[in-house]
């Protein structure tokens, strides 16, 4: 009964949508008002639809097709719950709540504002429109099978992670987010202006989003250091590039549009690259779900389901870049700035990010062009990323340090220079000491130069303000700096001092990597909720050789999926993180396979929880600047409201 | 899927994971690591043969350090794998005629960006007071 209900929720949505955009684009002040009971009545009928869903999961209602193929009865309640939005179906289902949610918030607080923002919340409606008709014509999660199958099919065990179960939602809460900044845009460039003010009513979503978007990589990121392989947290994998892409444009927007809040400077190039941000995560949506680009994410390979979300993506953006093309000409601003300002520091962060972007754009695609061309295949891989991406933002970073500590419009180098010698001593000796013990790395040691300077500017920037009452924006601006700059200090000892040993091991042998000695004392059978595992038991001794810890690394198999799974254990402290695995070494036997012995791989990753802890801490600030200001800014009524009335 | 596909791949060649074993000397082993991360591994997406645990990057593994051990270089360790999986096995795509693109693509476009850049600035050009 509850996917007939959700079925119905969902037209009901559907409806609601097209209505909320009917009724903001029609004139008169009763069209503003059904337009915005429109946008709340959508997104409780998606909230119904969603957790009508949910309901079939819990239920293990095996005659919905969905639920067969994404769950199984043995699976632990949690992960039913969860397995509703880990599939593509739902997915896209919790992707339309979220813009229904963030269309609501948007009519709720700012509907009212301009004649433009009236504009977005139509652009808000088609937007979910879109995606909802998407949903009842070609992805619907409330399908019915009959017969009803006998019990599901499971979940990719990989999937069933608690960094995995929230990771897509604030991935959502991000991409989708930028839908606000890109209707405003759009608003923006039909309707209004691209001024301060609309910068002001902007700032605070993109805010949001960015600090969402940067949670959600973050955690992806740490889901695959703990699943995948052997603890690597970032592949460049495609589904991964495609994430950073909105996250690296997005960066770039929330720099571009306070300049434009403060100096009124770069309304064009904000507005476009309000677009581009929104743009890209449609894309970062439609790699991920089409299958176009094979990868681990990847659950939907379905051509006709593709070529429906390429079609939307084409209306889009196509739509939004010619009215930008046939509009932009109308904004301009006479702005003066010296290049140390702060105003040249944010462009050259504009510059870094834009390229970056383009870099990974053109590295993620071009092993398609090429297979496309009939070249033959290559593959496009870590080094190509870093040794492009890496110098970039060494560059972006030595700006990053500098832009707090210059002023608006005016100032020298050697001024902003002047209040940061502290900061500027202890990064360069933080390079020396990396290249000495690093000799004939480069990039490394200016990696950690910078990180370090950043880190060091933004804190010379906070000790100056120390008695001051500091804003919400010097708040997200330090938190978000140093949280990057602890972050890079993480990724860059991670890549330049780990160490790794991997060895085949009796019970009683000890191996040594580094100052760790660790002594494999056995395997024992356990059988876990719906799987089954060898445990290996791993002590870790100290100098007495004496048991300091013990360590459990697992080798899982789950009967639903019949594959075998590495469960890594991992001991972290702030310094660094011993990681290890088992594998069990086999050999085939007529038509058995048989395990001979085991093999221990111990990796130790200094500082790697920086990465982390830096990211949510970057995400943090993001989240308080745009949260706070936002609430603060919530009843922005400007004066051309009344005039502008159309 | 990573490892549906890996587990596929091991039934089929039914290999025997042979224990894998550093090279006693640790610079020739840290020659090893550093071009595994290069390497990637076939049956993967993008992770390389330093990172994944399927059993052809094991395989890969211990191919590349008896090459070493036998005294072969980087180039010619590269060349026997290109040889054997094509220019797909390279993680760092090499530079030639259908690559150029890729290789300077990014630079071009960040020179143009700084040249845009640079006009903005002097177009926007303040007295330094």
């Amino acid at each position: 009964m509850s996917a007939e209900l959700g079925f119905l929720s969902l037209l009901l949505a559907l409806g609601c949508a097209f209505l909320q955009s009917f009724a903001a684009f029609r004139s008169g002040k009763d069209g503003l008002q059904l337009s915005i009971s429109a946008s709340r009545a959508q997104v409780i009928a998606v909230l119904a639809s969603f957790l009508f869903l949910v309901a079939s999961f819990m239920a293990s209602d095996f005659s919905v097709t969905n639920v067969v193929a994404n769950s199984h009865s043995a699976k632990p309640m949690f992960y039913k719950i969860a397995a509703s939005w880990g599939n593509h179906e739902g997915s896209m289902l919790l992707w339309a709540l979220i813009l229904a949610g963030y269309g609501a918030a948007f009519a709720q607080f700012q509907g009212k504002s301009t004649p433009d923002s009236r504009f977005a919340i139509g652009v808000l409606g088609l937007l979910s429109g879109g995606v909802l008709a998407f949903i009842v014509f070609a992805s619907n999660p409330f399908w019915r099978q009959v017969p009803a199958a006998l019990d599901g099919r499971g979940l990719n065990p990989l999937l069933q992670d608690p960094g995995l179960i929230i990771h897509p939602p604030l991935l959502y809460m991000g991409y989708v987010g930028f839908a606000v900044p890109f209707a405003m845009a759009v608003g923006a460039l039909a309707k209004g202006k691209v001024d301060a003010d609309w910068a002001r009513r902007a700032r605070p979503w993109m805010l949001v989003s960015w600090g969402f978007l940067t949670w959600g990589i973050a955690l992806g990121s740490w889901w695959a250091y703990r699943e995948l392989g052997w603890g690597g947290y970032w592949f460049w994998d495609p589904t991964e590039n495609a994430s950073l892409l909105p996250w690296l444009v997005g960066a770039a927007l929330v720099h571009s549009t306070l300049v434009l809040e403060r100096r009124g400077g770069f309304p064009g190039w904000t507005v476009l690259l309000a677009i581009i941000t929104f743009a890209l995560s449609l894309i970062g949506t439609f790699i991920v779900r089409s299958g176009l680009l094979t990868s681990v994410h990847a659950f939907a390979v379905d051509p006709a389901r593709g070529l429906a979300i390429l079609g939307y993506l084409v209306v889009v953006i196509g739509s939004a870049m010619a009215l930008f093309a046939w509009r932009a000409k109308a904004f301009s601003a006479d702005m003066k700035f010296t290049p140390a300002s702060r105003e040249a520091m944010i462009l050259v962060n504009n510059l870094v990010m834009s390229s970056a972007a383009a870099a990974i754009f053109l590295g993620t695609l071009y092993p398609l062009i090429i297979d496309a061309l009939g070249a033959s295949p290559l593959s496009v891989g870590a080094p190509f990323f870093s040794s492009t991406a890496v110098p970039l933002f060494i560059i972006g970073m030595v700006a990053m340090g500098l832009a707090p500590l210059a002023m608006w419009r005016k100032g020298t180098l050697m001024q902003a220079l002047g209040q940061s010698r502290f900061a500027l001593g202890l990064a360069l000796a933080g390079l020396a000491l990396t290249a000495a013990l690093k000799p004939g790395s480069i990039m490394g040691p200016l990696a950690v130069g910078s990180a370090i300077w950043v880190g060091a500017a933004t804190t010379t920037f906070g000790i100056k303000r120390r008695r001051t009452k500091w804003t919400l924006d010097q708040w997200a601006m330090v938190l978000g700096h140093i949280g990057l700059s602890i972050a890079v200090i993480g990724m860059a000892a991670t890549s330049l001092f780990s160490t790794e040993i991997s060895k085949a091991v009796n019970p009683g042998d000890i191996t040594q990597l580094g100052h760790v000695h660790a002594r494999f004392d056995g395997i024992t059978s356990v059988q876990g909720p719906n799987y089954a595992a060898e445990r290996a038991r791993i002590s870790i001794l100290d100098e007495n050789g004496e048991v300091k810890h013990t360590l459990y690394p697992e080798r899982r198999y789950y009967p639903a999926s019949g594959m075998p799974t590495t469960e890594a254990a991992i001991q972290s402290n702030p310094l660094g993180d011993l990681h290890v695995t088992i594998s069990a070494l086999t050999e085939k036997q007529g038509q058995q396979t048989v395990i001979k012995g085991w093999a221990v791989r111990l990796f130790y990753r200094p500082l790697i929880g920086w990465i982390w802890f830096g990211a949510a801490l970057t995400g943090l600030g993001s989240l308080i600047g745009g949260l706070g200001i936002g609430w603060r800014r919530r009843q922005i009524k400007p004066v051309i409201m009344q005039a502008g009335e159309a | 899927m990573r490892l549906v596909i890996l587990l596929v791949a091991a039934l089929i060649l039914g290999a025997a994971t042979a224990p894998e074993q550093p090279l006693d000397d640790p610079s020739l082993e840290a020659r090893a690591l550093d071009l595994f991360k290069e390497l990637r591994c076939p049956t993967c997406i993008a992770q390389s043969i330093h990172d994944s645990n399927a059993d052809i990057a094991g395989d890969l593994r211990i191919i590349v350090r008896e090459q070493i051990a036998q005294g072969k270089t980087n180039a010619q360790i590269r060349d026997f794998l290109v040889a054997r999986y094509g220019d797909v096995i390279l993680l760092r795509p090499p530079v030639k005629q259908s690559t150029i693109a890729l290789w300077l693509g990014p630079w071009i476009i960040f020179l143009v960006g700084g040249l845009i850049v640079f006009l903005t600035m002097r177009r926007h050009r303040a007295n330094s007071d």
